[in-house]
């Protein structure tokens, strides 16, 4: 089915596969970046995962403009505006993000302030509502597959002075380029593979399912579907399988893509309320939470569901179960597939293990239902069908 | 060629009408229902002192701004007041119209880019579903029944709304505060007192 009405843009370029490090210097000369800032954590300085990108990046002749790794978990304005000086400082013009979720998304966050030249940052917090501003180059190098920030148009920036979670929702946060290269995941362990892979599956299923779905939304979600029923548990169970990891980090741009113009829905509104309160790992809690949040949304996405099986189960289970009952398989599948990564990495599959306490649930439930995510969510959940959700999967 | 055609001209006119109707009897649905229905008085409670949203149809189109007092909901002159906590900018004259026609929802509208939103998203949230409430009263059940994701059990009958509304209107008691009032976030950012 068509919506009446539908948007989409999906705009950084893509480079995948072997060498994608070592091609970025020429997209940085194509983008008019002479010196980029190279923005990464000191995790990925001392795994020696950083220097892999400096390496590619010298050995094709940029000139390094500076290197910032003092980026915390979740950043806040005064990082953001720490880097904004730092770039400036170093005449810097373009930036590199060498990371995970965070990195990219405080990467977002000092594109913002050097490009909107905004005198109060909370003129432009919204959705929709940034202009273009001053073009930045911005290059996106992910290190682990899940968030999908290398292909998203979401940053999420912590305003300690006013109390608040600051989200922008711009086109113009994404990246111009986004490099997908083996070498910057294959040290991720394999309870972390795991655990930001199921954070993909959950950015797939609820952008397929969700009211915002679009033709174009519906095929990234598909093949990221696919990818993930394929490859996930290979890539878990063994980090060198090149193939494995490829496949998971194009999985997870495409996810990320499929739920930039979709939105995702109730299994994220909760997981970013639980992530707030009792401070878990994002990926940790859309893996115990999707099947609980898909239950919930059940009837209303049977038919989604119900086709989404054939992607994640293979033809063999799709044909093998009645139509009627493709949803509910589809719930058992992941479950399953959640069962053996528990097996093999440990992965958690309740909140009592990620150590969430049940006096938390109130407040994560009242924080939740104020989620953006929970707008498209296909059924309407009020605090109450939230604790009893939480109570689930506790 | 620099020429609106008529036909669009007069569509946008009468389209603008109907949504300057329809945003005055939202905002009196707004205010009587703060006072008698529970989950909107829980709303509009759990919004800060100042707190001023604005629904605006288009950038120059017709607009309301509602601003949370002490004494409950207070409506503001457009045309004097310039600050808002939160806005809900419909990108043109006919998204708006649909959505306060009861062609489409809020969620709806958000999905189908209908809207811009400036301000804190969490904010946002508690207004659209105030918003979907009131149109829950006011809608007649076939139109609520499409625009809304679940139909809400009313706590006074829609007829008794529009009663009071038409009560409040006759008595001016939605008449515009003709003033600039002080935003929460200037508030909060120590611009005001």
């Amino acid at each position: 089915m068509i919506p009446e009405y539908y948007e989409f843009q999906s705009s950084a370029k893509i480079l995948s596969g072997a060498f994608a490090l070592e091609n970025i210097p020429v997209e940085l000369d194509n983008l008019g970046c002479l010196r980029p800032l190279i923005l990464s954590d000191r995790m990925l300085q001392k795994l020696g995962t950083l220097q892999v990108v400096l390496d590619a990046l010298l050995s094709g002749g940029t000139e390094i403009g500076g290197i910032y790794t003092d980026i915390p978990a979740d950043s806040s304005l005064e990082v953001v505006n720490r880097i904004g000086s730092y770039y400036k400082e170093n005449n810097c013009d373009g930036i590199v993000a060498v990371g995970g979720g965070s990195v990219i998304d405080t990467a977002k966050g000092a594109r913002i302030i050097l490009s909107q030249h905004a005198g109060d940052i909370m003129e432009i917090l919204g959705c929709e509502s940034m202009k273009r501003g001053e073009q930045i180059p911005f290059i996106a190098i992910p290190t682990t597959s899940g968030t999908g920030s290398e292909s998203t148009l979401v940053a999420v920036i912590k305003n300690e002075a006013r109390k608040l979670k600051m989200e922008f929702i711009s086109y113009y946060l994404q990246p111009d380029v986004a490099v997908l290269d083996v070498r910057m995941t294959e040290t991720l362990p394999p309870r972390m593979t795991a655990s930001t892979g199921m954070d993909a599956l959950c950015h797939a299923i609820e952008a397929y399912s969700c009211l915002q779905k679009n033709p174009l939304s519906d095929a990234y979600a598909i093949s990221a579907v696919k990818m993930i029923g394929t490859y996930l548990e290979k890539a878990a169970a063994n980090g060198k399988n090149k193939e494995a990891r490829l496949a998971m980090a194009n999985a997870s741009m495409m996810a990320g893509a499929a739920f930039s113009n979709s939105m995702v829905g109730i299994v994220h509104a909760v997981g970013h309320a639980l992530g707030g309160v009792c401070h878990i790992p994002h990926g940790d809690a859309m893996t115990v939470l999707l099947p609980y949040g898909m239950e919930y949304n059940l009837e209303k996405c049977r038919k989604e569901y119900g086709e989404l099986l054939l992607y994640l189960a293979g033809d063999d289970i799709y044909s093998r179960t009645p139509a009627k009952e493709r949803a509910e398989q589809l719930i058992r599948e992941i479950r399953n597939i959640e069962s053996r990564l528990h097996n093999v990495c440990g992965l958690p599959l309740s909140l009592k293990e990620l150590g969430v306490k049940e006096e938390d649930f109130q407040q994560a439930a009242n924080t939740a239902v104020n989620d953006g995510a929970m707008i498209v969510n296909p059924r309407q959940a009020g605090v109450g069908d939230i604790l009893e959700l939480l109570k689930q999967a506790y | 060629m620099n020429n609106m055609s008529r036909k669009k001209k007069w569509s946008n006119r009468i389209k603008k009408r109907t949504e300057r109707i329809v945003l005055y009897v939202l905002y009196g649905g707004l205010f009587e229902l703060y006072k008698r229905d529970s989950r909107i008085q829980r709303e509009v409670d759990s919004w800060k002192h100042g707190m001023t949203y604005c629904l605006q149809c288009q950038k120059d189109g017709p607009s309301l701004y509602i601003r949370k007092t002490g004494r409950g909901l207070e409506r503001l002159d457009p045309r004097v007041q310039s600050d808002y906590d939160t806005c809900f900018q419909f990108k043109s004259i006919d998204s708006a119209f649909l959505v306060f026609t009861g062609q489409m929802g809020i969620a709806g509208a958000y999905a189908a880019h209908g809207f811009t939103m400036k301000g804190d998203i969490g904010t946002a949230m508690s207004f659209s579903r105030s918003v979907d409430l009131a149109e829950a009263y006011l809608f007649p059940q076939f139109i609520i029944r499409r625009i809304l994701k679940e139909i809400p059990e009313k706590e006074m009958s829609a007829l008794g709304l529009y009663i009071r509304i038409a009560g409040g209107i006759l008595s001016g008691r939605y008449r515009m505060t003709r003033e600039n009032k002080i935003t929460y976030t200037a508030r909060t950012a120590g611009g005001a007192s």
